[in-house]
């Protein structure tokens, strides 16, 4: 079972949600549970479950490399690139590597072949354990546009194809790219949210894309929960998606937040809250949900 | 006219929130031009209210496809595609999966019979608004569509173009979350990211990496501490790595949970809470200019 | 000489000069000597990202020899200067007014024309 948890809006909740309901989970669960964070710009689960990152590989991009002494400034190169990343200019061929996205397009239609490639490294994998949970993360390079081969190398590395065990995949905030990504092949998506106009107008973005794409089961939890609760049930009620769990605003707990606790170490009681998430996450898969 | 990007790394410290209060104290002594650059997630427009004066089209999804007439099947386009986008079916049958496409077209120049077309879809609009504090641009991208770094930057460009030819002051953007191609193209040619963090070990670790995204495209940062009193220890690291790093410190803003509650009114916190916001916010945008 | 000056509108001589070069929306190629000009669209205004770059390999291509325009970023810069174009910096005014301040000298000079090539490989 795969469970992507995703939210529109940055700093909702979703690493915390998906944190302390993997590390929950993962006492009681039958079979393996994973938390594989797919936040490739900016990971951050790590931080509060300290896994023992024992297994690592690159990711890598092939990059030209442009050899001048073949080069006859045809600008064959620069007409096929999409992305500006090439220019011609006094006899010889300028590359700017931040626009480059790899394709390989300009190595294929050099006449001449003065393009070559080499292997750059985009990204770097990691995987290891916290306790009774698997963990696994991919983390982009600086200065590298793209997280979408990243979280892709990222899956492909860690959640086979047909699963018995069950995968928490933190996604990044936004509703793009690398949020289609990860929630590709995902059996659940579950949006964290917050009670503000901010929380509601993103939660209808990812809702949106999700009805659009992939059409998953889903549920929302609400983060900071209090008095504006109203602003997110509604909109719940109207789009037929259960609010399957509420975490209240509470500067305790976010202290603890703020320390790489997880919450369920200073509120035990949380425990079986994520627990009862869990099962209501599974319940909605059985009963296919949309 | 100069370019102040407000970044965070990490989502939800506030970047909206302190771009929109910076605005309103900005905006009485300076001709702004704002820009909100979070494409995916537009939040500016819910606390400044913009009234859109002309929806543009955003056309940057090339994709290509395969004519099914002129195709013989000879798997060329397979085997050059760095992105799976290309699939066949039991039938021997190639088609293009456009969830994947990145329209490259290397498919489309090594076709050897000029099966594959290009076509344009549109993935998104962007906006020219006016707004209390100045003339705004602002996007958003179809759920679910690629190619954001691509309109963060036309937005970008266009409020830059704008502004330049209307001689404004000061070009304020709303940044993305992260570090990836949103924020890179965020980040082109601007004077100064403010980063805006928490003192959690998540606001900064992602600080950290903002801070040398910003570093690597020779960008001048400043920081401003949201939440400062939530965790004295983080914030006294932060504050001392921003030292280190030739960060400017622009402002700590208190917890305050009013900020959360207050968000409802859908104003910027320097009209909805001014007795606590208006002195910050004034400090802070001096601490900016100073610093530019 | 040909001449490549970044244009906000279409008005012939009286066209408002742009102070953008990547994303402008036209471009002048004026002769300086006969004062005969053309006036394009930039192809690079709907580049998606590098429009600073595709519009110096444009203006290049179209065998210009200075530009007159505002600021220039780092790497149309570079194209620029590979291409051994000069650049120059106006302080707004229409084409016309624009190439007689180049002609009389006082624009800001961003990159000087003609550099010597260096011998040795290209």
């Amino acid at each position: 079972m795969v469970i992507t948890i995703a939210s529109g809006k940055g700093g909702t909740g979703k690493t915390t949600v998906a944190a302390n309901l993997a590390h929950t989970v993962a006492h009681k669960n039958a079979g393996t549970t994973w938390l594989v964070d797919c936040d490739v710009e900016a990971p951050n689960a790590a931080l509060f479950l300290n896994p023992d990152l024992v297994e690592k590989k690159t990711v890598e991009r092939q990059l030209p490399v442009i050899h001048q002494d073949k080069c006859t400034a045809c600008g064959e190169c620069v007409r096929a690139c999409e992305y500006n990343a090439l220019a011609v200019a006094g006899g010889k061929v300028l590359f700017f590597k931040e626009l480059c996205h790899a394709c390989g397009s300009c190595a294929l239609v050099c006449p001449q072949g003065a393009i070559t490639e080499k292997a750059e490294q985009v990204g770097m994998l990691e995987q290891g354990s916290s306790g009774d949970l698997r963990f696994a993360q991919g983390t982009l390079e600086v200065g590298f546009s793209s997280p979408t081969p990243v979280i892709r190398a990222l899956k492909k590395w860690v959640v086979p194809e047909k699963n018995t065990n069950t995968f928490i995949l933190d996604a990044s905030p936004g509703a793009s790219c690398p949020v289609v990504e990860t929630l590709r092949g995902s059996d659940f998506a579950l949006f964290v949210t917050e009670p503000t106009p901010f929380g509601l107008h993103d939660l209808k973005v990812v809702v949106e894309l999700n009805k659009k794409e992939f059409k998953l089961p889903a549920g929302i939890v609400i983060n900071k929960s209090g008095k504006n609760d109203r602003l997110i049930e509604d909109f719940a009620a109207e789009q037929e998606l259960p609010v399957l769990m509420r975490v209240p605003l509470s500067r305790h707990l976010a202290e603890a937040y703020s320390s790489g606790i997880l919450l369920v170490d200073v509120e035990p009681a949380l425990k079986e809250e994520f627990l009862g998430l869990f099962a209501g996450i599974q319940d909605c898969i059985n009963k296919g949900t949309v | 006219m100069k370019e102040i990007l407000i970044i965070s790394g990490k989502g939800g410290t506030g970047k909206t929130t302190v771009t929109a209060s910076l605005a309103d104290i900005a905006a009485p002594a300076h001709q702004l031009v704002l820009a909100d650059a979070d494409v995916d997630a537009a939040n500016l427009e819910i606390l400044l209210a913009p009234e859109i004066q002309k929806v543009s089209p955003f056309m940057a999804g090339k994709v290509a496809v395969i004519d099914q007439d002129a195709c013989i099947a000879c798997g060329r386009c397979e085997e050059v595609c760095r992105f799976d986008a290309v699939r066949r079916d039991a039938k021997n049958t190639y088609t293009i999966d456009s969830a994947y496409c990145e329209g490259c077209l290397s498919c489309v120049h090594q076709c050897p019979v000029d099966a594959i077309d290009v076509d344009l879809h549109q993935s998104g609009e962007w906006y020219r608004s006016t707004s209390p504090y100045g003339t705004m641009f602002h996007a958003n991208l179809y759920p679910g569509e690629e190619n954001s770094g691509k309109l963060v930057t036309q937005v970008k460009e266009d409020a830059r173009a704008f502004g330049t030819q209307a001689q404004a002051d000061f070009l304020l953007i709303d940044g993305p979350p992260g570090i990836g191609c949103p924020v890179t193209a965020a980040l082109n040619g601007v004077d100064i990211a403010v980063i805006v963090s928490e003192p959690t070990v998540t606001g900064f670790h992602d600080m950290r990496r903002a801070r040398e995204t910003a570093d690597f495209f020779q960008i001048a940062t400043s920081l401003v501490i949201n939440k400062s009193d939530l965790n004295k220890d983080i914030r006294e690291e932060m504050l001392r790595y921003a030292e280190t790093n030739g960060m400017a410190l622009a402002g700590l803003i208190p917890y305050d949970e009013e900020i959360l509650h207050t968000q409802v009114l859908r104003q910027p916190l320097t009209r909805s809470l001014p007795d606590a916001y208006q002195p910050v916010f004034s400090s802070m945008w001096l601490d900016i200019l100073a610093t530019l | 000489m040909k001449i490549a000056i970044s244009l906000e509108e279409d008005k012939g001589l009286d066209s408002p000069a742009s102070s953008v070069f990547g994303r402008c929306p036209f471009f002048m190629l004026i002769d300086a000597d006969s004062k005969k000009y053309e006036i394009h669209e930039n192809p690079a205004r709907q580049a998606t990202g590098g429009a600073g770059i595709q519009a110096a390999q444009w203006v290049l291509d179209q065998g210009a020899e200075i530009v007159i325009s505002g600021n220039l970023g780092p790497k149309a810069f570079s194209v620029l200067s590979a291409g051994q174009i000069g650049a120059y910096q106006h302080t707004g005014g229409i084409a016309e007014a624009v190439l007689q301040a180049f002609q009389d000298d006082v624009l800001t000079c961003l990159l000087a024309p003609n550099v010597d090539a260096h011998s040795g490989t290209a």
